[in-house]
């Protein structure tokens, strides 16, 4: 047996059975089932896999806040365990979600206030009061995190008011020094600005063409692709994108795959880049029927999902 | 979709107002109600974080209702520190809005702390609030409000005056 090895065996064999080691083993026992289970079975709708899953997670996550309730990590003061604690829960909680990482972090200090406070008003599994000098100690964190909390939800509010449309894009590429409230701590060119920028209007503008209308036309014009890239092309707000930036040696594609019946198609939102080197980015789009059983009578509309971009350098792709 | 840009100007004026007004106002609750340094500290913290939360939630809950026209000047202050002409107006008027919607969560917050000390589940034995000296009169609640008006004022005046330094050039 190899010594890192024998290491995390020592460091997990528990001294008694209830304890923090056996929880924690019961996790990993738990994920690498869970593993087993999910190869066995190839469709990720199995309920199983994902149900241990779940509740490997919850093991791992009771496990973890034992641990530090019995071995407490600190920096410069702070107690480690309800921020630590709070993520793993934010995670289990919406690890499953298409905008997982915004819901994660937006509800991160909330969960952790709530670790603080949950925990210390029971003694013994049973409910109590806190003592009169922890009362206001409490109510001081659980106001904290609040605080932080809204300091997070301020940034994602800034976040959708930046790319709010296309035409207003005007913040995210001005000078933002003489601002009280904002600092941009990468210049936009790092930052790849004007793709997200160009990319946003384009799915903006399927977004606009395929919204109320039905299926069967969405399919249409999802046939007649080209159609779309030209009336991008003539928008007000591609001339504008135009004007904007000014290194005008770009293009925008779109392209089309079939996928099934019941995932719809896919769309794949390039930016053709032709500058010095010649590269290309991409958006992962979907677009699907919604299956909105409520109201049969109503006609079948479509679903228009994207992912982030993605940066592809270099090599032009066959179309 | 994320940027870089970050409102970390606007925590860092927060944390520093609130810092300046913690000081204040429990240096305020020391002086004038008497109360112990640790007790006056622990109030003022609590009473400004609470205050400052629910104000943001406030907002947040609010903005969704208010006139797209306004949200895009409030944009334009936000990134670029441009103010039009009747935003002025409507920013002075703000201003008063946040100090009394502040003054009055923190009498909220007085209120729960005070509640809080002397909550218990176990039934208290009145003997000891009986053998206190009946000549020792509590303080008036009047009193009380009255020191925190004049802590948060007095606060806020000097949050004022740091800001008009801050934008003095702008």
């Amino acid at each position: 047996m190899s010594n890192p090895l024998k290491k995390l065996v020592n460091l997990l064999t528990p001294p008694q059975p209830l304890s923090w080691q056996t929880l924690i083993s019961l996790s990993l026992f738990s994920w690498a089932f869970a593993l087993f289970a999910s190869t066995v079975s190839d469709s990720d709708r199995m309920i199983a896999p994902r149900l241990i899953n779940n509740f490997a997670f919850v093991f791992f996550i009771v496990g973890f806040f034992w641990f530090q309730q019995e071995k407490r990590w600190h920096i410069l003061g702070i107690k480690l365990q309800p921020i630590l604690v709070g993520l793993l829960i934010s995670i289990w909680l919406f690890k499953d979600y298409s905008n997982s990482f915004e819901l994660i972090i937006r509800h991160w200090p909330i969960i952790a206030g709530l670790v603080v406070i949950i925990p210390a008003l029971f003694k013994q599994f049973k409910f109590s009061i806190p003592s009169p000098e922890q009362r206001p100690q409490l109510i001081m964190v659980l106001c904290l995190y609040l605080l932080i909390a809204c300091w997070v939800n301020f940034y994602f509010l800034l976040q959708q008011w930046l790319f709010r449309d296309a035409q207003d894009n005007k913040y995210l590429t001005a000078n933002l020094s003489s601002s009280l409230f904002v600092v941009r701590l990468l210049p936009p060119t790092l930052e790849n600005l004007n793709e997200k920028i160009i990319l946003n209007a384009l799915e903006n503008f399927i977004q606009n063409r395929i919204k109320n209308e039905s299926w069967e036309t969405v399919e249409f014009l999802i046939k007649n692709i080209e159609n779309i890239e030209l009336q991008f092309r003539q928008s007000p707000v591609y001339k504008f994108l135009q004007n904007e930036i000014e290194e005008s040696s770009w293009t925008v594609e779109i392209e089309i795959v079939k996928l099934t019946e019941v995932t719809g198609y896919e769309m794949i939102l390039s930016l053709i880049w032709k500058g010095a080197e010649e590269y290309r980015v991409e958006k992962r789009c979907q677009v699907k029927p919604s299956n909105d059983i409520s109201d049969r009578s109503a006609k079948l509309s479509a679903e228009f999902t994207c992912a982030n971009i993605q940066m592809i350098k270099g090599k032009r792709r066959n179309r | 979709m994320i940027t870089s840009i970050v409102p970390l100007k606007a925590i860092l004026f927060q944390t520093l107002f609130l810092l300046v007004a913690i000081a204040v106002e429990s240096s305020f609750l020391y002086e004038f109600l008497k109360y112990p340094r640790k007790t006056s500290l622990d109030y003022a913290i609590a009473m400004n974080l609470f205050a400052t939360s629910i104000s943001w939630m406030l907002f947040f809950a609010l903005l969704p209702l208010i006139h797209e026209s306004i949200q895009t000047e409030l944009m334009d202050f936000i990134f670029l520190n441009q103010l039009s002409n009747p935003f002025q107006i409507l920013i002075t008027f703000l201003i008063l809005v946040v100090f009394m919607s502040g003054l009055s969560l923190k009498f909220l917050m007085f209120i729960i702390l005070q509640k809080l000390e002397k909550l218990s589940l176990e039934p208290t034995t009145d003997l000891y609030e009986k053998s206190k000296p009946i000549f020792k009169k509590k303080l008036k609640p009047k009193i009380k409000n009255r020191v925190i008006i004049w802590g948060h004022s007095c606060s806020h005046a000097i949050i004022l005056l740091i800001l008009a330094i801050v934008t003095w050039n702008q």
